[in-house]
């Protein structure tokens, strides 16, 4: 337990000092995967965790982004961090509507109506000009933050971008993380088990599976409002089909049996895709093809590719005697 | 003193076809009543109305001083109803534990915490533990359900229906694809776990029947043919001629 401890605390450390080995371009890209990762991780909480397919989750990650950004338009320097807090409100408040409507449902009637309902949300991002300037997007400016002790850190600057970043993102991770291990999140596992005979024990499988609903979209409009903040843009494309799929693709990749399994995914999926996007402009087509082999293949994603247990784990320990594999 | 559950004149049917055609049942606090009939009489829809999986076309299903006609399962477990399932009906992928530690948080009002750690709620855990031995499947604590032998997947069933420490417990043939021996032990099972409670069992078995009730109501196409204690059961005429006396021989007896 202390070791534990001792490796966590390592971990998150090194997570800090990371951008000191890394070029501005990288670093980009390490920010990415940070919100896409807390995003995915998100999704995670109402599809591993509690057996909830949305094809619509793009839309709290994007109302996220649409909150800061109107925020800083109109009530000028809100500090990220209160207006994440905001943007997790508004998340919060569009994931109650929607949930209220979706978790009635179960299976792929469950699945459609979400992405119904992003449809919808992309529709208005596009054709509600007024406030979302349409297809051109919404500009989003975060003002410099002065932390309690006088260091400014600059929007601007990637390096400060990702401290700040790293911080939301490992905050909300802990939220999730702790949330599972409560009574209400192991309510959620039981939703996704069995949630029939959860009511026969007493458990309002309505309402808990509203909760986690908005719990989820809570920490994905967290995500979306990073995404926005580091972009300064956010366009109907926050919330549009596509960036709901990624995240399903994400999670699948790394494993959704894991609680970091998700993040893994994201990490994987965009250096992949990064690498892939510089070799050939064909990229699109083998992320596809990887993703028909994963479904077929590997139901356990990375995490159950590498983890304990796993084929290649197995494989190393192939020259092995049988002695010492009993020991 | 009032009754622990009585059925009024319950009416149901499934897109036209009647299941149940008035039945009426009345069970005293603290009574080990057995439901039996022939397969297709309406003993698992009439569990199913009681427990609220279904609402009743017509009819009062009233618990102690509570009315539940048609109020949703929760509320009704909540009450102090517990049912078990004729087809196995557990938590596939959680462990022995874990089931049961779910009804025991279930019991214990906290099922909306999403503060305090599960794993550290020592006194949920004890709990839990106790049921485990009542029920025999300590040994079994860290398996998963879908790898348990089916015997155990029965007793699992019986656990998370107790765990709950329900005042009225339904069971919907406990014994259904037991062997001789595994029966046996149910049947100790279900003893213990009723005591001080009010027991309503669908059973096939006539074994478990004529051991465990002190009482018995025949279902016999829609309706109740009798409701007495088991000699009053085993000698009446009509119940011999509906379903005792054709099928099955009276064991037991």
């Amino acid at each position: 337990m202390m070791r534990r401890n001792a490796l966590i605390v390592a971990a998150i450390l090194l997570l800090y000092l990371v951008p000191f080995g890394l070029d501005t371009l990288r670093l980009r890209v390490a920010i990415e995967i940070l919100y896409f990762g807390l995003f995915a991780v998100s999704f995670n909480l109402l599809f591993g965790y509690s057996g909830m397919l949305s094809f619509g989750f793009a839309s709290t990650f994007g109302v996220g982004g649409y909150a800061v950004g109107l925020i800083w338009k109109h009530l000028g320097a809100v500090p990220l961090p209160l207006a994440v807090v905001m943007g997790a409100m508004a998340g919060a408040a569009v994931g109650l509507v929607i949930g209220f409507f979706c978790v009635r449902l179960r299976g792929t009637y469950f699945s459609l109506l979400t992405l119904a309902f992003s449809q919808f949300l992309f529709a208005v991002a596009l054709k509600w000009r007024d406030v979302t300037r349409g297809d051109d997007g919404l500009t989003v400016i975060p003002p410099d933050l002065t932390l309690p002790s006088g260091f400014v850190l600059h929007m601007g600057n990637a390096l400060h971008f990702y401290w700040l970043a790293l911080t939301v993102v490992l905050v909300c991770l802990w939220l999730a993380w702790r949330f599972i291990r409560t009574p209400l999140g192991n309510a959620a596992l039981l939703m996704r088990e069995n949630d029939e005979r959860a009511a026969f024990l007493g458990y309002n499988v309505f309402g808990t599976k509203l909760i986690v609903f908005t719990f989820a979209s809570t920490l994905a409009a967290v995500a979306g409002a990073l995404f926005a903040s580091f972009q300064r843009l956010v366009s109907p494309g926050a919330l549009d089909l596509q960036t709901g799929t990624e995240v399903v693709f994400m999670a699948l990749f790394g494993g959704t049996g894991a609680f970091l399994g998700p993040f893994l995914g994201t990490a994987a999926y965009i250096l992949l895709q990064n690498w892939l996007a510089k070799t050939t402009e064909h990229w699109p087509f083998v992320i596809g093809f990887l993703f028909v082999v994963m479904i077929l293949f590997m139901h356990t994603g990375l995490v159950g590719l590498f983890g304990r247990g796993g084929p290649v784990q197995r494989l190393l320990r192939l020259n092995r005697t049988p002695v010492e594999e009993s020991r | 003193m009032t009754s622990a559950l009585e059925l009024r004149d319950i009416h149901h049917d499934f897109s036209g076809l009647q299941v149940l055609t008035g039945v009426d049942l009345t069970v005293a606090p603290g009574e080990r009543h057995a439901i039996i009939g022939p397969n297709g009489a309406g003993k698992s829809t009439l569990f199913n109305i009681v427990s609220g999986r279904l609402r009743p076309r017509k009819g009062r299903v009233l618990y102690g001083e509570h009315d539940i006609t048609g109020a949703p399962p929760h509320r009704i477990a909540r009450l102090g109803v517990g049912r078990s399932f004729q087809i196995i009906n557990t938590f596939p992928r959680l462990t022995v534990y874990q089931s049961v530690r779910s009804a025991v948080v279930s019991r214990r009002g906290m099922r909306l915490d999403a503060w305090r750690l599960l794993d550290r709620l020592d006194d949920v855990g004890r709990e839990t533990t106790e049921v485990l031995d009542l029920l025999e499947l300590s040994d079994r604590r860290d398996t998963p359900a879908n790898a348990l032998s089916y015997g155990e997947q029965r007793e699992l069933e019986i656990a998370l229906t107790v765990a709950v420490r329900p005042e009225l417990i339904l069971l919907d043939e406990p014994t259904a694809g037991l062997n001789a021996e595994e029966t046996h032990k149910a049947i100790g099972l279900i003893r213990r776990v009723s005591e001080g409670k009010t027991l309503v069992m669908v059973e096939h078995d006539m074994e478990v029947v004529f051991t465990l009730a002190d009482r018995i109501s025949v279902l016999h196409y829609g309706k109740m043919l009798a409701s007495g204690p088991p000699d009053e059961i085993r000698r009446n005429a009509e119940v011999q001629r509906a379903y005792l006396g054709t099928k099955h021989s009276v064991a037991g007896g």
